[in-house]
């Protein structure tokens, strides 16, 4: 059984406009020790999926329609709060994009590592003995991470790391749970290139070591092909792509997944010859049918539109949902 | 077109603190119609160089010669004929433009602060405008709409149409595209290749994308601590980098190439 296993969730945000069509029957499995990038252009779902995971999203007013999320075994959409604070930060733990705004800039780093480390284990916050514990766990964890001299860096404040380090204590939070599931939504995209290849060995180590699954949510193709070892390719709420990034980057088989990938501008672009992707992302407002890609598609044709299209099986795991896959090899 | 010499600027340092270098001793010349990439990390002097650039800051040191004139000694009046030479575009369209101005207000507004010397009359002026927008892909039907009513990709194009509006000769681009997806990242930087082209512009472009300074840029010049560490042809620079620290930062940008993924190389 999958550790984890999304299967044709569909989330729905009312507002003043009407009904946003934020998911639109998204499947996805993990399996510990992989490391699966979700990918997609801004508005694609992509962090509604990952906060879904940890069942963030508040509901009401937002609605899941349809399917499940199902994480060892249990059904997270059928959990009470009570039930879903025991899993994050214990069995799932989570990374953010901006480090500045993730720690409390009035507690010291120590103070905030502590209250996760005392909840991650259910220990009583009062105990002398528990907060010692905790403490000792943060220090080792932190040290793990790369901060050194950690014992006296956790009566620092969060204004005393740098950018880089802060990201640092936010991951060695999200693991101090020793948790199965990393959720980690666009975790380098604020930091310097030196700093974010770092992170990305980073966690490419903890997930050797322990042994966990990594949902890593970012738009940064070239942080995928570094680090994960499968990818699913998001577009308008859906999975349109997914296998091991080695089949999805060597041999897209989407339309969009193409596009996206000569979107990049490599070592052998020359000056004038990129191709970007007309077009944007649908409206989430307005009603569909048929694949949602074909207006913005060089190959679309009039059955485009007709029906979502299936997701075939090209072997491998490596999935593609457009009826044209078998012709655009 | 714009020739450095050894330009430095010193920050005196707080009570008590030293005094920060942010730019030690930089110099480099920007041929006209070509494409010059500054890259650098957080706090490498990109910053500061672009704000001496466009008259913000003082350098302590040396000279910023544009056209043979150094841009540190102009007069205020002339620094004013100056800025419509050189205009900037800025990494965050969200926040470069004014969420209570339309399109035409903010693209117009170079046009009234150069009036005198311009002299375009009010219907002249939406001219331009409008022209403008068509110059960089949007048309006049969006010109009475609001920066929240338009994408990411639009509003840089309208940040690019604005720094044009007073026809400068070059450009400063302060990562224009790092904030943007990667399909729209694409289509701005074609639009930049092709602007340059038709216009004959200069760009200074600051980016921590490689590939992205490789495919717009000519030449480069890498920064670290305000020092310059590798500067020349960008396929020379990228290519076969003279320094360590140049070697180590090429290293670090994560390509789109499955063969250098961690896991397949472990």
């Amino acid at each position: 059984m999958a550790l984890l296993s999304i299967e044709n969730l569909h989330l729905t945000i009312p507002s003043f406009e009407g009904e946003a069509q934020i998911l639109n029957g998204v499947d996805l499995t993990l399996e510990r020790g992989e490391i699966c990038g979700l990918v997609g252009e801004t508005g694609c779902g992509k962090s509604l999926t990952g906060l879904s995971i940890s069942k963030l999203v508040a509901s009401p007013p937002a609605r899941y329609r349809q399917g499940s999320i199902r994480f060892d075994g249990q059904d997270i959409l059928g959990l009470s709060e009570s039930a879903m604070r025991a899993l994050r930060g214990r069995r799932i733990g989570m990374i953010f994009q901006d480090p500045t705004t993730n720690l409390n800039p009035l507690f010291r780093i120590g103070d905030q590592m502590i209250d996760v480390a005392l909840h991650s284990t259910g220990a009583n916050r009062w105990s002398t003995s528990a907060r010692r514990e905790a403490r000792a766990r943060s220090i080792a964890m932190l040290e793990r991470v790369g901060i050194q001299d950690a014992h006296n860096r956790l009566d620092d404040y969060p204004h005393q790391f740098s950018g880089g380090m802060r990201q640092r204590v936010l991951i060695a939070m999200a693991l101090i749970g020793r948790p199965d599931l990393l959720i980690a939504d666009e975790p380098t995209t604020a930091l310097d290139v030196s700093v974010q290849a770092q992170i990305l060995q980073l966690l490419f180590d903890i997930v050797r070591e322990d042994n966990i699954a990594v949902l890593l949510i970012t738009h940064n193709l070239g942080v995928v092909a570094r680090l994960c070892t499968h990818v699913a390719v998001m577009y308008a709420g859906r999975i349109i792509e997914r296998g091991t990034m080695a089949d999805v980057f060597n041999r897209p088989r989407h339309p969009y997944t193409k596009a996206l990938l000569n979107a990049v501008p490599t070592q052998k672009t020359r000056k004038g010859t990129l191709q970007g992707l007309g077009g944007s992302v649908p409206d989430p407002y307005l009603p569909h049918a048929g694949c949602r890609f074909a207006p913005r598609c060089a190959w679309a044709e009039a059955r485009c539109s007709e029906a979502v299209p299936p997701e075939t099986d090209l072997g491998h795991g490596h999935g593609v949902a457009c009826i044209k896959a078998g012709d655009l090899a | 077109m714009l020739q450095v010499k050894g330009l430095s600027k010193i920050y005196p340092g707080r009570r008590g603190s030293p005094a920060v270098t942010a730019l030690d001793d930089v110099s480099f010349t920007i041929a006209p119609n070509s494409a010059f990439g500054v890259v650098g990390e957080s706090g490498s002097g990109k910053t500061t160089l672009t704000r001496c650039l466009i008259g913000l800051e003082k350098p302590t040191r040396g000279e910023m010669l544009f056209e043979g004139r150094d841009i540190a000694r102009l007069s205020p009046q002339d620094m004013r004929e100056m800025r419509a030479r050189i205009q900037i575009v800025f990494q965050d369209p969200y926040a470069s433009l004014n969420p209570r101005m339309s399109a035409q207000d903010i693209i117009g507004e170079p046009l009234l602060i150069h009036h005198d010397r311009l002299q375009l009359t009010a219907r002249a002026r939406t001219d331009r405008v409008v022209e403008l927008l068509e110059r960089v892909g949007l048309g006049v039907r969006h010109l009475h709409r609001y920066p929240h009513e338009f994408s990411g990709g639009q509003r840089q194009r309208i940040g690019i149409a604005r720094a044009l509006a007073v026809k400068p000769q070059m450009l400063i681009l302060d990562e224009p595209t790092s904030a943007l997806d990667v399909s729209v990242q694409a289509q701005i930087l074609n639009l930049l290749v092709e602007l340059q082209d038709s216009l004959k512009l200069s760009y200074l472009f600051i980016s921590h994308d490689l590939g992205v300074v490789r495919y717009i840029c000519d030449r480069a010049l890498l920064l670290l601590h305000g020092k310059m560490i590798e500067e020349g042809p960008v396929d020379q620079v990228f290519d076969h980098p003279q320094s360590d620290y140049a070697r180590r930062l090429i290293a670090a940008i994560p390509d789109v190439d499955p063969a250098r993924s961690l896991h397949l190389t472990a």
